[in-house]
């Protein structure tokens, strides 16, 4: 399990720049609002997944307008792909026990 | 630490309905330029219908039908250069495809359903093209991106009030109601 990508806005945040990797950087704000999170919450997430070199913060203008642009890194993209597969391990290891557990009460 | 069957199913949805909601807005933004030029089209098309004798209607609707054409291949070139260094530039071009394509096959069947049902004199001329489209662009809402619903669900309140209200003006009531609501719609399309 990846300690850093396990909480879960930070899950949020990388399935959304996982799921845009192909598009342009999201913008702070869309990011803010795919993720539901407030600004303050999800300035300092972006900051631990930047410091672990999964995300590139790219802050710059719009007109005149400051504009925080975010993107994952390949690294990123690597941890969250693992990250998702740990999970859909588990629930294959659960289902099959289950199972099992159901058998033997009947 | 090791998680349970049931967190590793609750987290694997929270990424599926980020990814959704992510999936979504991208493809507003891909759509939102191609709603507001086809808003402006139509906006100038209508508008021109009320300045000019019926017969020269479909003159005014063909350079503006290709104007509207060329840009939607504009919109979609534009979108696969900003996106070329890391996409495979499916998306952008599904959007441009499915922009020119949606065009052509409204047009085909409109003019179908003029030519074997007659519309009943030239307000039913002009309010045919903008209710099949209010309901084009409410059935991709019903089934995929669910604001071109109020979209299409707008333009076709917009143009059977004008039909019922504002008969003299109409072709201006839908050139601003129509053409202005598709080109709002385009710049909702844009905020998440």
């Amino acid at each position: 399990m990846d300690p850093i990508i396990h909480q879960p806005l930070r899950l949020k945040i990388m399935a959304a720049l996982y799921a845009a990797q192909q598009l342009e950087p999201l913008e702070f704000t869309r990011l803010k609002a795919l993720v539901r999170a407030t600004d303050g919450n999800l300035g300092s997430h972006l900051g631990t997944l930047e410091a672990a070199n999964y995300i590139h913060i790219e802050k710059g203008f719009a007109g005149k307008r400051p504009q925080t642009r975010v993107t994952i890194t390949p690294l990123g993209a690597r941890a969250f792909r693992d990250h998702t597969n740990y999970l859909r391990e588990i629930i294959e290891t659960v289902e099959p026990e289950a199972r099992g557990d159901k058998r033997d009460e009947n | 630490m090791t998680l349970s069957g049931g967190e590793a199913a609750s987290a694997l949805a929270d990424i599926e309905n980020v990814q959704r909601r992510t999936n979504v807005a991208a493809g507003y933004a891909l759509a939102s330029p191609h709603l507001i030029a086809w808003g402006a089209v139509w906006l100038v098309g209508y508008a021109a219908c009320g300045v000019l004798p019926v017969a020269r209607w479909s003159l005014a609707w063909l350079p503006l039908f290709l104007i509207g054409i060329s840009a939607s291949i504009l919109f979609g070139l534009q979108a696969g250069a900003l996106t070329r260094s890391r996409a495979t530039g499916s998306s952008w071009k599904g959007m441009a495809v499915r922009s020119v394509g949606g065009a052509i096959a409204l047009t085909a069947c409109l003019s179908c359903i003029e030519l074997f049902l007659k519309p009943a004199g030239p307000d039913a001329y002009l309010v045919l093209p903008a209710l099949v489209l209010g309901l084009v662009y409410a059935l991709v809402g019903l089934v995929t991106l669910p604001r071109y619903f109020w979209i299409g669900a707008a333009v076709f309140a917009a143009t059977m009030v004008g039909y019922w209200l504002v008969r003299p003006f109409l072709p201006f009531w839908i050139a601003g109601a129509g053409g202005g609501g598709l080109i709002l719609g385009g710049l909702w399309l844009r905020k998440v």
